[in-house]
């Protein structure tokens, strides 16, 4: 199945090998290069590697506008995702170069640490996009979320009819589990996947009580609820994971892009500083 | 006035059948002043009549026109307006029209000048001339059992809604038998009487809707039977469980109509063929070989409404002794503009040249040359190039084709199994025809054709050529054989003489093989080598218990040739048609008798076996693979030609390739990521495969899913009309009916900002079919084809991509 090529690999690790072979190149340049007073952003080399950088800052943000050019050619996106991950792992090294690995409690810095977000954000979700998708399949395979949902409806449509001639306690809980189990909510829950007042839990347990001290027909009812209520709980496990596997999918953009916005700015404002001040 | 001397009173013409046809024909006798006389045994437009309620009628082919002299309106429109259009024009023309069963022709004496016509009400009528407008509907068939003119016995069925909560059973499994099953299921409890077990002669969308409600339990589906006897309440069947009784109220049968053609040969109106579905010979003038008995309108050619009308108008000015060209007259010459000479003319020489023409009437011929184009071809000029993906057929009118015989290529890793000597091109010369391949396998031109001199070729394209083969089976029969001929001088035998080949041709028999089933197991005794002309197969071999893939081969592929090396002659693998298949199969005794005169192609045969030998041992595929062959087999991939595969390990499920697919075609997706079937985590989603033999273009009116040279099948949206028969059609469920929008782009920040959706629906767009035309608008990166969901996926999960590569290089073995 090796037609399918990932971004990770793609054109063979053309991208890894580009951004090692720069990463090898500055660092040699940075070691060979001796400058009266030692590296730092304002010498020569300083400022060529600065430039470098905030043009390859503006290059990655660029990948916002070619992801969004639906009718291009040339490289595929996922070739450019490529080089956006290992050319963008770059900046890593070049700043604190640029810097002579200078750092203080200054606006400078606080530009460094954007950037670092950035990319550690990025991290995140180069790992989220390696390991979440084979999972997603296995949560649910060949299947579509509605589906999911369809057979919950099914079952409450069952539970329903069961609980209508069952003790009220019973059928107040398997009500609850009917209007009151919760899929998804606020991040927080998305991403957790747990609901500590599970209505369907909670019904379970009290379908699993009332059992107990009922006998015949009633009690085969009973045990029919026991037995689609853990189907159902089963089924609201699987698509809630499949909701924290799409909130984290989606989580780490909405800190990269914003980060990265707000880096661009950092930069543009250390620049200012740079030349205002100097 | 006494019956004797009405009889006497002669008209100038008698009409035969109220269709468009012969209500032209009167308009026109009307307007002409001739006496004249319409007869319809059933009502004013029988055929159109009996269209369900509001169905568009069409007014196809949209090139030619309706002649402005003619009395009567038509253009597209519902069946009522349609009707009423026709109802109206004859009433003002002042045509004597006569309806009913009493005026049903029973028998025709006499000649030109003093035609006596009796009726089934016996009254007869003296006339000059008889214009035959009847149709092809011609005499329903009975059941000819006892009990078979019951009242409770209906051989057709205008009305659905007439009956309710009756117990109707419906005998026949063609289209007619379906369409009025359907129709009745809703109201009544409908059962249908089979002959076989499932509904091959219908179209595909008639069968996929009968099929779905007998499993659904909604119709009842008595498989392999006959009925033997009809009494009031029941019928007996004879079934293989032996004799059942089934209770009824209402028995339709719609056993089909057999063509008139006794009663025109009893006027003496000769056959060009002894084929069943024949039509008779006529003259340009419409005339048949019986002087003063014209004949117009379907039982001329083809049943289009226009060309009927024209014709209806046409023949009384001829009767009249007035020259009138026919109206497609304008249109053939603009297409013979490059030869020598007026137009029937030509059409004599074309009828002259080209053997396969010889048996079709004029007007046949005419009709099919309006679909057609004839083109020019300087010496040297490429006609089509090996791998393109057209699909029309060509005559060779005037001057010689060569056809390049592509260099064998070298199999996978195979070391030195030279193929065999080099083979020679292939010269056709005038009156022959070549594009036969591609017009039956649906897959790409096996070979290059080049002109070898200046030469005049007659380009049609596949569907008109698909309507030629379906009216005239002779064309159908020569067309076959020499595809036989050729597929065996190709992938065979390319340096024996054509004679010997003929001989071997006219010994195979070409078989069919459904989709899933087997065409042979590993085991069996061989009954023959199996060129494969339609279809794609699986090659399979039992291995530990399971049933390990070994080979996907489509079509234009040999199979079955290992047996013949084999000691004890038995198949060592199993052969499936991965979707419905028609192979050629030559019989073994057969082929070794011609082996026997041709030594040279054992070697050819031996070099073919060692091939697929290394293949096979290469492809020591794991289970997996062949799970996922399987899968693919199963959701249809035998016969794409180019199908979209996600995977689901890469699929990050952010729906960019919807967006993009959306965004570059009108506002609406093409292809949806998250339906359709998934294998491990191999995913097909619900996206057009380009089938190879696409089932959307075999029902489309207005003709304008299209087929491109790169392979995609498209649709024209300006043409379409929205009917949804290519939804229907399409057995994977990917065209949709929607109305485009129109874009409104947003500019960069506010895509940004507010994400991507850039067009608003236009409530005034008409609705069309849309479906994947891999992009075909877009520009073309070198090399690939465009696709804007491939090109957008960040992660490289999805691909679009030729099924037998895919299972190659699954397999292990391919390039």
């Amino acid at each position: 199945m090796s037609i399918h090529q990932s971004f990770r690999s793609y054109k063979r690790y053309r991208h890894a090998k580009l951004a090692l072979l720069c990463a090898l190149i500055v660092v040699i340049a940075y070691a060979a290069i001796d400058l009266p007073g030692g590296h730092n952003g304002g010498t020569w080399f300083g400022y060529g590697l600065g430039t470098i950088s905030a043009a390859l800052m503006i290059w990655l943000m660029w990948y916002g506008v070619r992801k969004r050019s639906y009718a291009t050619t040339g490289s595929p996106l996922s070739g450019w995702l490529s080089a956006h991950v290992y050319l963008g792992l770059l900046l890593l090294l070049f700043v604190p170069l640029h810097a002579g690995f200078q750092f203080g409690l200054n606006v400078h810095t606080a530009a460094f640490v954007l950037v670092v977000l950035v990319v550690v954000s990025g991290g995140a979700g180069v790992m989220f996009y390696g390991a979440l998708p084979r999972r997603m399949t296995e949560n649910k395979p060949g299947e579509k979320i509605e589906a999911l949902l369809e057979r919950i409806v099914d079952i409450d449509t069952e539970c329903a009819t069961i609980a209508a001639g069952m003790p009220d306690s019973v059928s107040a809980s398997v009500a609850g589990s009917i209007s009151g189990t919760r899929i998804g909510g606020g991040l927080i829950r998305q991403i957790s996947r747990r609901d500590p007042a599970c209505r369907t839990s909670q019904a379970l347990g009290s379908v699993r009580n009332a059992a107990t001290e009922l006998d015949g027909a009633a009690r085969e009812d009973a045990h029919r609820l026991l037995e689609i209520l853990t189907v159902k709980r089963g089924l609201v496990v699987r698509v809630r994971n499949d909701v924290r596997m799409k909130a984290l999918l989606d989580l780490w953009l909405i800190v990269h892009v914003p980060l990265a916005f707000a880096s661009i700015a950092a930069v543009i404002v250390h620049v200012f500083a740079v030349f205002y001040y100097r | 006035m006494d019956q004797e001397s009405r009889d006497l009173a002669r008209l100038d013409v008698v009409i035969v059948g109220a269709g468009p046809a012969g209500i032209a024909a009167g308009a026109q006798a009307a307007a002409r002043g001739l006496s004249h006389v319409v007869l319809e045994r059933g009502r004013l437009a029988n055929t159109v009549h009996r269209y369900q309620k509001g169905k568009h009628v069409m007014d196809e082919p949209p090139s030619l026109g309706l002649r402005s002299e003619i009395g009567l309106e038509f253009s597209a429109g519902t069946r009522e307006q349609v009707l009423e259009a026709w109802e109206r024009g004859t009433t003002a023309a002042g045509t004597n029209l006569r309806t009913g069963a009493q005026c049903e022709v029973t028998a025709v004496e006499g000649s030109q000048g003093e035609f006596v016509v009796s009726l089934n009400g016996g009254e007869r009528i003296a006339c000059a001339n008889l214009v035959l407008a009847i149709g092809l509907q011609g005499n329903l068939r009975t059941f000819g059992i006892p009990g078979d003119d019951s009242p409770h016995v209906l051989y057709q069925l205008d009305d659905p809604d007439e009956h309710v909560d009756k117990r109707v059973l419906v005998v026949g499994a063609g289209d007619a038998a379906i369409e009025n099953a359907l129709a009745l299921a809703d109201q009544n409890e409908v059962a249908i009487v089979n002959r076989r077990d499932e509904f091959p002669r219908a179209k595909p969308r008639n069968r996929t809707l009968v099929e779905a409600e007998i499993k659904a339990g909604r119709i009842a589906h008595y498989v392999n039977s006959v009925p033997k006897r009809i009494e009031s309440d029941l019928v007996v069947l004879d079934s293989p469980d032996g004799e059942i009784s089934v209770e009824v109220d209402l028995v339709i049968g719609r056993l089909g109509a057999t063509p008139p053609r006794s009663f025109l040969e009893k006027i003496g109106v000769e056959f060009p063929s002894t084929d069943a579905g024949a039509v008779p010979g006529i003259s340009e003038r419409y005339e048949s070989n019986v002087p003063g008995v014209y004949i117009v309108g379907a039982l001329a050619g083809y049943p289009l409404i226009k060309s009927c009308m024209n014709q209806g108008y046409e023949v009384i000015e001829h009767i009249l002794g007035n020259h009138v060209e026919p109206a497609d007259t304008p249109l053939l010459a603009e297409k013979f503009a490059e030869l020598d000479g007026d137009v029937s003319e030509i059409l004599d020489r074309i009828q002259a040249r080209l053997p396969i023409f010889r048996t079709i009437t004029n007007v046949q011929l005419r009709e099919f040359l309006v679909d057609s184009t004839v083109h020019r071809v300087p010496a040297g000029e490429t006609v089509y190039l090996r791998n393109d993906f057209s699909d029309s057929f060509y005559s060779i009118f005037e001057g010689a084709v060569r056809i390049v015989i592509p260099e064998p290529e070298p199999a996978t890793g195979t070391p030195d199994v030279s193929a065999s000597e080099p083979i020679d091109d292939i010269i056709l010369q005038q009156g022959q025809f070549f594009g036969e391949m591609s017009l039956i396998s649906g897959r790409r031109r096996s070979a290059t054709v080049v002109a070898d001199t200046e030469c005049y070729l007659v380009e049609t394209p596949r569907l008109a050529m698909i309507k030629l083969m379906r009216s005239v089976p002779d064309v159908s029969r020569i067309i076959d054989s020499v595809f036989v001929l050729r597929k065996l001088q190709t992938s065979l035998a390319p340096n024996v003489p054509l004679d010997d080949l003929w001989a071997l041709a006219t010994l195979s028999e070409i078989e069919t093989c459904r989709r899933g089933s087997v065409l042979f197991e590993e085991g069996d005794e061989s009954d023959g080598l199996h060129l494969i002309r339609r279809g794609s197969v699986t090659v399979s071999r039992e291995k530990g218990g399971g049933e390990q893939i070994l080979a996907y081969l489509p079509a234009g592929n040999i199979v079955g040739e290992m047996a013949f090396f084999a000691p004890d002659g038995r198949r060592n693998a199993t052969v499936r048609a991965t979707i419905d298949c028609e192979t050629i199969r030559l019989p073994t005794d057969v082929l070794q008798d011609f082996l026997e005169e041709h030594p040279e192609l054992i070697k050819r045969l031996a070099s073919l076996e060692g091939e697929r030998l290394v293949e096979n041992a290469m492809r020591a595929s794991d289970r997996k693979a062949t799970g996922v062959v399987d899968f693919l087999m199963n959701a249809g991939a035998g016969e794409a030609t180019d199908i979209l595969l996600i995977d689901e390990a890469l699929c990050v499920r952010c729906d960019n390739c919807e967006t993009a697919c959306a965004s570059t075609h009108d506002g609406i997706s093409r292809l949806d990521r998250e339906a359709g079937p998934t294998f491990a985590t191999v995913h097909i989603p619900t996206s057009c495969r380009h089938c190879e033999n696409p089932k959307c273009m075999t029902d489309c009116p207005t003709d304008v899913i299209h087929r491109h040279t790169n392979g995609e099948v498209w649709i024209d949206t300006d043409g379409c009309i929205g009917c949804g028969n290519c939804s229907t059609n399409c057995p994977y469920g990917v065209i949709q009916l929607a109305k485009l929008e129109t874009k409104k782009p947003r500019n960069l920040f506010m895509q940004l900002m507010f994400g991507d959706r850039t067009s608003t629906p236009d409530p005034d767009a008409k609705t069309v079919a849309v479906k994947c035309d891999l992009c075909r608008n877009l520009p073309s990166p070198v090399g690939a084809p465009a696709a804007a969901c491939v090109s957008s996926c960040p992660t490289g999960a999805i691909i679009r991509v030729n099924p037998k590569r895919y299972v190659d290089e699954s397999m292990g073995g391919g390039d």
